[in-house]
């Protein structure tokens, strides 16, 4: 298993997912079109066995409409063909991408590395909604067709006119993907119509929210149906606006909840990890890196160089797990070298630890003696003591 | 590889068969069309009743015939359509794991303010790699204005511009840039500024023979390296001979590889950083590399971990397994008590032994159990008492 079959899923499921999509609703044109042909084709038979000279010319008018008709299909076939071929091509080309992952050229490789950067951060700033730097870096690294953003456009609307209080947009999305909303049991619908009835009762059309509700709270499942009975209260206590219930169904939290609970059924049924790229692989890598020496309060030994020391990280991995290390891992303070058998660990009176190279190093540059590089103090040679690391 | 070999194999497939399928719709519609239209052309032509009714009756037939076929053929053929496809998705999960085979756990990014960190953690890396105006309009979208202000873009403004110059292959604003920062480059021995000199000097051998004085006279600006690299000055004098034949078939060609000018890049990347008092590769970076390098077990043990219910790896306070992160990758001493087996911390410091060996100061109270004030070293037959050992700082 190579971090390509883990990280990449997605990166070739949402193509797939969409060329299902155009796939069934190609076949629903076709199946419409047949039809269609298949009815003017039996009137026509039927005209022609009762047909005498004088309905010559009705039985030449339905031919060519017929014709007519023909021609239309076969534009619409064109047509359906070619947003077909696209969408396949697509796939292709994603395929050919990712490719370079194993490429033997070291550029080429370095190259899908740094793109693969730039599209989880694409993937990112789209999951946040910062849609303006998504645009921009994927137009700047040139990666539009490797990025998914056409999916996160369409939730960028839709989450617009939820947060305008508006349900229209959301329902019509639902009514789109209904089967596969169902397949995945999705509350989002039922949701989006207790919302409206609260809405209702909100603006004291009574009247209105009952209609809505006789229409709308149908077939429910037990969950659903406790929901309806809380939400029928507040018809109750409409002018009554300090009542428990109320403030936890008027409140706009549930607009929260509402856009929250659209993104996360939009992302199963597109095929996108609930989890951004980003975070998941972060967690692993600061995981990996994280010693206890980055937590110390003894700054002598914070590198520079450590991500898991910069401060910003710093806070982010602190929930995290440490690295685990079977076998101790030294490298010089002062050189970043690697502590062992070539290079071995001399302790100084103060108790630091260098390598025999960095000792080397510090007395060339200081006469012979040697100065800790982070307390400051002066010491022979001969007052260095041999550790043993097993 | 071979991963994408598979499901490349089912697109091409589907590719084939579904551009064989609009083909033969393509005949069949055409064909069915030229059927209908001499049908009509011959029956406008018949005048007399009765030839009428029988070629209409019989051509209607056959016409009724072949547009059947045809709704057939286009519906059910392209319904066969849908195996195919469901074959492409079929090799993709086969081939791939889906959810990143569980391992997100709970939100690294739980609070305003950790988002706050690593969207500022993103934006460094975006000025390192040259995109300002990513940076830029991301500083904006995220609320950061405060943060990231002129001060902090200033040198990776500048370094971004030295570096698009010398991908172009101008040395002049580094050769500046290292006049400005002699003394500091001095200070951590940086042959940066000779190199930049070196290339700049192949550029004019180049340039032939018309050059020559002025390739003379560039030669003395290696007079202030003349003790540190005296030897690679004469190999690069020595190349002079071929000036007029170009170095192309000369000894001296690996001055003309493009590798040379990747690496004064990374050279000067590395020194700008070391002034600036900046890690030398983009903590972002690093991070990624090695959480893509770490995935592939972490997986794996998330994967056996499942069916046993021990919680999940990120729950706990160590990782199960080692990752190796390379060499280049490792920032701080490890210390593993080699009797304990846990990794040393602050309350719990490596101590050293008069014999020399070391181990933890945890290990060191538990051999001092029996209350004697002797112990002995575990690895030589040493005693000493435990107030003599020395706690050790890497």
């Amino acid at each position: 298993m190579d971090d390509m079959k883990i990280i990449e899923h997605s990166t070739l499921k949402v193509p797939y997912e969409h060329l299902n999509k155009l796939y069934r609703n190609v076949h629903k044109t076709i199946d419409r079109d047949c039809s269609s042909i298949n009815q003017s084709m039996n009137q026509i038979d039927k005209l022609a066995k009762s047909a005498d000279l004088g309905q010559k010319s009705e039985l030449v008018a339905s031919l060519s409409s017929l014709v007519e008709k023909l021609h239309q299909v076969k534009k619409r076939s064109i047509e359906m063909r070619n947003q077909e071929k696209d969408l396949i091509e697509i796939l292709k080309k994603r395929v050919n991408n990712l490719k370079d992952h194993s490429s033997s050229d070291l550029a080429t490789r370095k190259l899908f590395f740094k793109n693969r950067l730039d599209r989880i951060l694409i993937d990112y700033f789209l999951r946040n909604s910062y849609y303006l730097s998504a645009e921009s870096l994927a137009e700047k690294a040139r990666l539009k067709q490797m990025t998914n953003i056409d999916v996160f456009l369409i939730e960028k609307e839709i989450c617009e006119s939820l947060e305008n209080r508006e349900t229209q947009r959301c329902l019509n999305w639902c009514i789109e993907n209904k089967s596969k909303l169902k397949k995945i049991n999705s509350n989002l619908e039922f949701t989006l119509r207790q919302q409206e009835f609260i809405e209702l009762v909100r603006e004291q059309k009574c009247l209105e929210a009952v209609h809505h509700a006789r229409k709308y709270f149908v077939n429910l499942n037990p969950d659903q149906l406790v929901d309806v009975q809380k939400s029928m209260v507040l018809l109750a206590y409409v002018k009554c606006s300090d009542s428990l219930c109320n403030q936890e169904l008027l409140s706009d939290s549930r607009w929260t909840y509402l856009i929250g609970l659209f993104k996360q059924e939009n992302y199963k049924i597109n095929q996108i990890p609930e989890q951004s790229a980003l975070e998941t692989i972060l967690q692993s890598g600061l995981s990996a890196l994280k010693t206890p020496t980055c937590y110390q309060k003894v700054t002598a030994v914070l590198n520079h160089n450590c991500p898991v020391c910069n401060p910003n990280f710093n806070q982010i991995a602190k929930p995290l797990p440490f690295a685990y290390c079977s076998n101790s891992k030294l490298i010089d303070a002062y050189t970043g070298e690697a502590i062992n058998e070539h290079n071995q660990p001399m302790m100084l009176p103060n108790g630091h630890v260098y390598g025999y190279n960095s000792l080397v190093k510090l007395m060339s540059e200081n006469d012979g003696k040697i100065r800790c590089p982070r307390s400051k103090e002066t010491f022979e040679y001969g007052e260095v003591q041999k550790v043993f690391i097993l | 590889m071979d991963s994408l070999v598979a499901v490349e194999k089912e697109i091409d497939k589907a590719l084939d068969l579904f551009e064989n399928f609009y083909d033969g719709v393509d005949q069949n519609l055409n064909k069915a069309i030229d059927h209908l239209v001499s049908i009509i052309n011959d029956l406008t032509k018949i005048e007399s009743e009765q030839t009428f009714k029988l070629s209409a009756d019989d051509s209607i037939s056959m016409c009724k015939e072949q547009v059947k076929e045809l709704i057939k053929h286009y519906s059910d053929k392209h319904k066969d359509l849908h195996a195919n496809i469901s074959k492409i998705g079929k090799a993709i999960d086969k081939n791939f794991v889906a959810d990143y085979g569980n391992m997100s756990h709970v939100n690294l990014i739980d609070t305003v303010e950790k988002k706050m960190h690593l969207n500022e953690a993103i934006c460094e890396h975006l000025l390192r790699s040259g995109h300002l105006e990513v940076c830029e309009t991301l500083v904006e979208e995220a609320g950061l204005v405060k943060k990231i202000d002129e001060d902090k873009k200033r040198p990776f403004v500048q370094m971004n511009y030295i570096l698009n110059k010398l991908k172009e292959k101008d040395v002049s604003p580094a050769l500046e840039w290292c006049q400005i920062n002699c003394k500091e480059l001095k200070a951590i021995s940086s042959n940066l500024e000779f190199k930049l000199h070196r290339l700049r000097f192949i550029q004019l051998i180049q340039q032939g023979p018309k050059a020559q004085l002025e390739v003379l006279k560039y030669s003395r600006n290696f007079t202030q390296f003349a003790n540190d690299c005296h030897k690679e000055i004469q190999r690069l004098m020595g190349s002079l001979i071929y000036l007029n034949s170009g170095l192309e078939n000369s000894p001296y060609s690996c001055y003309l590889g493009a590798e040379l000018w990747e690496e004064i890049e990374e050279e000067f990347t590395k020194n700008a950083c070391k002034l600036m008092d900046l890690p030398v590769e983009c903590p972002l970076d690093v991070c990624i590399n090695t959480g893509c390098r770490a995935l592939p077990a972490l997986v794996n043990i998330v994967q056996v971990m499942q069916q046993t219910q021990c919680g999940h790896i990120l729950s706990k306070d160590e990782l199960p397994i080692e990752i190796d992160v390379g060499q280049n990758y490792r920032f701080h001493s490890v210390f593993s008590c080699p009797i304990l087996r846990q990794q040393t911390t602050d309350s719990n410091p490596p101590m050293r032994l008069i014999c020399g060996h070391v181990i933890s100061k945890d290990a060191l109270t538990k051999l001092n159990n029996s209350g004697k004030n002797r112990i002995k070293c575990p690895y030589c037959p040493m005693e000493q008492a435990p107030g003599e050992a020395k706690q050790m700082l890497f």
